[in-house]
């Protein structure tokens, strides 16, 4: 999501919140003679907010499951999600009173924390990577069909190389033979396993590289090819591109199977630290 | 179209006929017994029992069909119903689901009772029935311009009939004693309930109709031939019977497509209720035949009868809205590459907007999950700026997907909005000419009345279905479900005068 004007009212209503959260705990923590603690009323009041908070956005996994529930805008439930999610890392400061004590505690502690950084380096990809996409990217393919896409691109450089084979009963072929031959050993030794992806081309990885060698190509076969090797060219620069988007779709999305499993994993343990909160308390 | 079609020489099944057996029939007369040998295969005679199939709707075919003796029923075996979108439950869970529906008020005034067919009669709406008798001719559409079967067609009784390929009815089509012949009985039974489908024509009296059969025209015009020139002066009204034609008027940048027009629809009548000239140009698309009644007999009609004439310029008053509104579009268009992109033809997009689109798909999720997993979007389509134009229906204002509809069921309404009416027979034409590739067929079962057994059966049909802005709810689900506020379903021209350069055009309205 970026985080544009329309956030602004966001922005502010969790810094108003925030503020006063911070206000209130800073009277608690000069008021308590122990200092601050989850146990106390206000600590347990803080892990309670905290607590409704990580759920509200943990709900958006689930919300995302059932896109056509008309229980608020998907944007509704994003911005609260991001904005709600950070607050509740505040609540848990105020509730731990900035002290974190025992094993389960400290690892709730560490994963949330991460949790919470995994979720705001997505938020920055999110403001670099769709924008970084549309500028390098000319021609986008649905991710899904990528695998598609490429088959696509080995046929019809197969065709047009193919293109090039001498004809059957035409005489004088020796010039044909031998771009048709250059060229088929390109395809079969470079140019396809580039295509598919098999192995990292060295030679038609980067733009500067394959210019050189399509245009070595170029010389060294017969002007009626050059088309076709200009079309082979251009079908390099859209795996280039895929190549790329890949990459980009891939950190994009990425992060979130950090994020998630951590956010399950931090839920989880935050059950086992309330039950075993309770059963301290009411053990005192 | 027909370009598409392989050329088929000889029908494969039936009794092929010798030059000297089609000679016996009068309308074969005129035609040479070479030409005839040369075409041997191209007519056979078929006989049919009581019950049997002769062709089905939606079914691609090339030939036409003559009926020398006995009846056939024809009707539709799809359902008469559309695909809607409508929520399971109430309040906030609501959950969406695609159901076949069917409209339970009639249709209001100025608006089609009948289906169209490639047949001389129409098919009631409420009840998808007709009968042809000997004499008559069906198929001519299918024959002529390789639409697919508008309708099912089965032999009432034992029945015989000759079995027409494209060239040979072409050429009987240009011997006058078959055209005469097929144009008397079309006159003596047809013509009566062609113009009275016409809602417009309902009420004429006996007497007044018995004065047009005897008056009107029955013409024919080949494809891309032009029937009148827009500034031409307005000399008759003409019913389509076949074919298609398209209505366009000449602005300084070129043709803007006003209209199309299937069996059933009428023009003409600006022209000849205003200032006597054609507003607009009008070509045949396919083969085109039209019932056309001459200044005299319009004039004296609405003379005679003021509900006709309060009822057309009605008509008329509403389509002169519609063209002027589409012209206001057209003319705050002002950018080449957004000409370029086809864009000038849409009425509403939906944009994705690039820098904030994560490539998340949960809009197509969303479309998908709205309409029982087939999404009506596809993420993909060209560029404009920052914008992805995704593949969803456009409305665009030169629809081509109405092209060829073999029932006419796919319509644009005076607002311009496009959508399917309930008899669609699901052949998927318009989902071919479309050439956004934004109509998709839609599977259904329904339950059908098996005609041979008579016994109820569930069958699969097919109903085209289009983006329908989720009517429903306040936005599209796509629109609904981006957690980025990238996609958008926007009016283009508004959208991308405020966004490109920053003008915000007063609203006509």
């Amino acid at each position: 999501m970026i985080i544009d004007s329309n956030n602004r009212p966001c922005i502010w209503g969790i810094f108003a919140v925030g503020s006063g959260r911070a206000v209130g705990y800073a009277l608690y923590a000069m008021n308590s003679p122990n200092g601050p603690s989850g146990g106390s009323w206000p600590g347990l009041l803080f892990g309670t907010v905290a607590i409704g908070l990580m759920v509200f956005a943990a709900l958006l996994g689930a919300r995302r499951k059932y896109p056509t529930l008309h229980v608020g805008r998907m944007q509704f439930w994003m911005r609260g999600h991001l904005w709600l999610g950070l607050l509740s890392f505040l609540m848990v400061l105020f509730h731990s009173g900035f002290r974190v004590n025992g094993t389960l505690n400290t690892v709730l502690f560490v994963l949330f924390t991460l949790v919470i950084v995994s979720g705001l380096v997505g938020t920055l990809l999110q403001q670099i990577l769709p924008r970084l996409m549309m500028e390098q990217i000319p021609t986008e393919v649905v991710f899904d069909q990528a695998d598609k896409f490429i088959d696509q691109l080995v046929s019809k450089a197969q065709q047009r190389v193919e293109s090039l084979a001498p004809k059957a009963g035409k005489t004088d072929t020796e010039p044909d033979n031998r771009t048709y031959e250059h060229i088929k050993r390109f395809y079969t030794d470079e140019l396809t396993p580039f295509l598919r992806g098999q192995k990292p081309s060295r030679l038609l990885s980067t733009e500067l590289r394959s210019d050189a060698v399509f245009s070595q190509l170029r010389k060294i076969t017969a002007p009626p090819a050059h088309p076709v090797i200009e079309d082979l060219r251009t079908m390099v620069r859209q795996r280039r591109d895929l190549t790329r988007q890949m990459r980009l779709h891939h950190i994009l999305h990425n992060w979130l199977l950090i994020h998630a499993p951590l956010s399950a994993a931090v839920l989880v343990l935050t059950v086992a630290h309330v039950v075993m909160s309770l059963r301290f308390l009411s053990g005192q | 179209m027909s370009a598409t079609q392989p050329a088929v020489r000889r029908i494969a099944t039936g009794d092929v006929l010798t030059p000297q057996e089609l000679k016996e029939f009068p309308f074969f007369k005129i035609v040479s017994e070479k030409l005839l040998e040369k075409n041997l295969g191209a007519v056979v005679r078929r006989r049919f029992r009581k019950g049997e199939i002769i062709c089905r709707e939606g079914e691609q075919g090339s030939t036409a069909f003559y009926i020398l003796n006995g009846s056939v029923d024809v009707f539709l075996g799809a359902s008469i119903s559309r695909v809607e979108t409508r929520s399971e439950t109430k309040g906030w869970f609501r959950k969406m689901k695609s159901l076949l529906v069917r409209d339970s008020q009639p249709p209001p005034t100025g608006f089609r009772q009948s289906i169209p067919i490639d047949a001389p009669v129409d098919l009631p709406v409420d009840n998808p029935v007709g009968k042809l008798g000997k004499g008559d001719l069906f198929g001519e559409m299918t024959c002529l311009n390789f639409y697919p079967r508008s309708a099912t067609v089965r032999a009432a009784e034992d029945c015989e009939m000759l079995e027409i390929l494209r060239n040979v009815l072409q050429m009987l089509q240009k011997d006058k004693e078959f055209k005469a012949m097929v144009d008397k009985v079309y006159r003596e039974r047809t013509l009566d309930n062609h113009l009275r489908s016409v809602p417009v024509f309902r009420d004429l009296p006996a007497d007044f109709m018995a004065h047009l059969k005897s008056k009107v025209q029955l013409v024919q015009f080949d494809a891309d031939q032009v029937i009148c020139k827009q500034g031409d002066p307005a000399d008759s009204f003409y019913l389509m019977r076949i074919g298609h034609v398209k209505l366009s008027q000449n602005y300084p940048g070129g043709d803007i497509v006003v209209a199309y027009l299937s069996r059933g629809n009428f023009f003409g009548e600006i022209g000849l209720l205003g200032r006597g000239e054609r507003t607009a140009t009008c070509t045949a698309l396919d083969h085109v035949e039209a019932v056309k009644i001459p200044k005299a007999d319009f004039d004296l009609m609405v003379s005679r009868f003021p509900t006709i004439r309060m009822e057309l310029e009605q008509i008329a008053g509403r389509r002169i809205v519609a063209n002027q509104r589409q012209s206001e579009q057209l003319k705050s268009v002002f950018l080449t590459d957004f000409l370029s992109q086809s864009l000038m033809q849409a009425q509403n997009l939906l944009v994705l907007d690039l820098s904030k689109c994560t490539r998340c798909d949960d809009c197509v999720r969303a479309c998908s999950s709205a309409h029982d997993g087939i999404s009506r979007l596809i993420r993909e389509g060209v560029k404009y700026d920052k914008y992805l134009i995704a593949t969803a229906c456009r409305q665009c204002l030169d629809p081509l997907c109405m092209i060829g509809c073999p029932v006419g069921s796919i319509q644009r309404l005076d607002s311009l909005e496009v959508m399917i009416k309930d008899w669609c027979i699901g052949c998927g034409l318009c989902a071919k000419n479309c050439p956004y590739g934004n109509i998709t067929m839609h599977e259904f079962t329904h339950v059908q009345v098996d005609t041979e057994t008579g016994q109820t059966k569930e069958v699969v049909g097919k109903k085209a279905t289009v983006c329908d802005f989720c009517k429903e709810h306040a936005e599209p689900s796509c629109v609904y479900a981006c957690p980025h506020d990238a996609a958008h379903r926007v009016e283009p021209m508004k959208f991308f005068d405020q966004e490109l350069v920053g003008i915000t055009f007063p609203d006509p309205k």
